[in-house]
């Protein structure tokens, strides 16, 4: 038959198809006014609840501060909540059903849909840093790479929880219900607004592992350049390797979460 | 229909099953079935809601695996080689949405270009007649329009074989007449289609062949001609005394009911039965009241097929001869 002749997916036609999908889910996003609230204001909204971790700060430590606590909360409200609500609400109009029926294949469209909610939350971090800087002074960033590295894995994980977690979500306004562990459990236990050297060690050890503290250490280490003990630290195995492990071992986790509770469509 | 054709769709002894929390509790949709769709040919899954029709469909279209049997579309397996089958098929779901906040045109020019050779966009909705609606919002499009969409989404990519799950519930007539034209109009130029419907006019009036299901199983199969002319014809009329009917080739009954008597035979010699009573009732100078005689139908067929309901026992059902 004559579609032996045909080459498999190239890297080309899976990106064509990921861009407009992401595209239309950007524009979705753009024209729901309570996702785009959530996203925009409630992340910096948040901020202030990590007052803790500011305090006796000035100047360029203040702004590195302020920047990992922006980025935290904002992948979190926009990767993982807004991103799970998303995913719902697409499966339950059985627009997933309907791509996965066409020549979409799942990885591009768990990619397209989480790519835009990525983005918004970068967007929202790049620009608090040229106004932190430009104001209250310019974060250390001793490693802008791993700073990148730690929010892309961050963006990475919240997805694919967002995405297990809207497999067991019923309906949209179900969601608001059952992203709310996550949510709070990853705010509270990740350092965001207390951090972990603070916390008796037996809790500071299990805090470590979930799944947003590796992403707010490496954070720090890369924008702030301290440490997780919370003292001025240097880029290295030492200090970087330990959360590395443990992002990288959530990214596992959370693929085979992604495969296991995933739903492509409705109930029935 | 050219009975040579390739084989577009070859299923054998498919079976799913839904797995429950306990063996009570699991349910087999598809229990065993056998089908061939040829190229060209346009294939209506018939039945009852609940017989099983979706559950098959969705194996065909690659979206659930079988819990058993071997499955080929295109002359690949629909999971497995999903990549290979996608780009020549097209798929309307039976129930769905949109989102919401996106417009007609959005949504098609976001579909074209997840496709390897979409047709233009502007091109597809003229063909279902929405081109005065592209730049609405989906949420403000009615039913027969939201078929219209999903119709316009499966024939984009020009495919060789398109799925239609009940692509007329719901519609009002002339919508349901609208899609048969651009069904045949596909079917002209070539497309296989297999359709399921509860609409028994959609079948006769569509499909080349028929797969007649029933609680999980294909009980009927042949062209519409064919599987009614399996079935009996029907002679029903009244008499207003007991009176004792001439010999007839078909099985006669009789029930009496407020002073009058409601006869009907079930023949296969509708004529020659029809013309002896008639012939005897001149005789005896009687009048058969409310007289109704019809070939088998379709209907009629399914109606058997709904009626010989026997839950869990799949014996009495592969019985009924095919």
């Amino acid at each position: 038959m004559t579609t032996l002749d045909l080459a498999p997916r190239s890297l080309a036609s899976s990106f064509r198809r990921i861009d407009a999908l992401a595209e239309m889910e950007l524009r979705i996003l753009w024209r729901n006014k309570t996702a785009l609230f959530i996203a925009v204001a409630l992340a910096p909204a948040m901020v202030p609840a990590a007052v803790r971790v500011f305090q006796g700060l000035e100047g360029g430590a203040l702004s590195g501060a302020l920047l990992v606590s922006l980025s935290g909360f904002a992948l979190l409200f926009s990767s993982y909540y807004n991103l799970t609500t998303m995913a719902v609400a697409r499966r339950e109009e059985r627009m997933l059903t309907r791509l996965t029926a066409g020549e979409v294949s799942r990885v591009e469209l768990l990619v397209a849909m989480a790519v835009p909610h990525a983005l918004l939350a970068l967007v929202q971090v790049i620009l608090a840093a040229l106004v932190l800087g430009l104001t209250v002074g310019g974060a250390a960033w001793s490693s802008l790479i791993l700073a990148l590295l730690a929010f892309l894995g961050g963006a990475a994980v919240c997805s694919m929880l967002a995405f297990a977690v809207s497999g067991r979500t019923r309906s949209v306004e179900a969601a608001q219900l059952t992203t709310m562990p996550v949510l709070i459990g990853a705010s509270l236990l990740s350092g965001l607004i207390v951090p972990l050297h603070v916390l008796p060690e037996p809790v500071a050890r299990v805090a470590e592992l979930t799944p947003l503290a590796p992403v707010v250490d490496l954070l720090r280490l890369g924008i702030a350049g301290i440490g997780p003990d919370g003292s001025q630290a240097v880029l290295g195995a030492a200090t970087a390797g330990r959360p590395l492990l443990v992002l990288l071992a959530w990214i596992l986790v959370g693929a085979y979460l992604v495969r296991r509770s995933m739903r492509w469509d409705v109930r029935r | 229909m050219n009975t040579t054709s390739l084989p577009v769709i070859e299923v054998t002894g498919v079976r799913r099953t839904y797995r429950g929390r306990s063996a009570q509790e699991s349910f087999e949709a598809v229990r065993g079935v056998e089908l061939e769709v040829r190229e060209g040919e346009v294939f209506a899954l018939l039945g009852t809601n609940g017989a099983g029709k979706t559950s098959l469909l969705e194996i065909l279209e690659g979206l659930a695996a079988p819990s058993a049997g071997r499955v080929r579309v295109l002359g690949h397996d629909p999971v497995a080689e999903r990549a290979r089958i996608r780009p020549r098929t097209g798929v309307v779901l039976q129930e769905s949405a949109f989102p919401a906040d996106v417009k007609v045109a959005e949504i098609a020019e976001t579909w074209a270009r997840t496709l390897s050779a979409p047709r233009p966009v502007v091109e597809v909705l003229e063909a279902v007649g929405l081109t005065h609606r592209a730049k609405v919002a989906t949420s403000a499009l009615s039913g027969g329009e939201r078929r219209r969409l999903d119709l316009a989404l499966a024939i984009m990519g020009s495919p060789e074989l398109l799925f239609l799950d009940e692509p007329t519930t719901g519609l009002d007539p002339e919508s349901r007449r609208t899609t048969w034209e651009l069904v045949r109009g596909l079917v002209e130029q070539g497309t296989t289609v297999l359709l399921t419907t509860h609409y028994l006019e959609e079948a006769e009036q569509l499909a080349d062949r028929i797969a007649v299901m029933h609680e999980g199983l294909v009980v009927r199969e042949g062209t519409p001609a064919e599987l009614v002319a399996g079935e009996p014809a029907r002679i029903e009329f009244t008499l207003e005394q007991e009176l004792r009917l001439p010999v007839l080739v078909g099985e006669h009954s009789a029930v009496r009911s407020r002073g009058i008597v409601r006869h009907s035979v079930v023949t296969r010699a509708l004529e020659e039965d029809l013309r002896t009573l008639l012939a005897w009732a001149a005789e005896q100078g009687q009048s058969l009241g409310a007289l109704d005689a019809r070939s088998a139908s379709l209907e009629q067929l399914f109606l058997d097929v709904a009626r010989s309901s026997a839950t869990d026992a799949p014996s009495t059902l592969q019985e009924i001869p095919a």
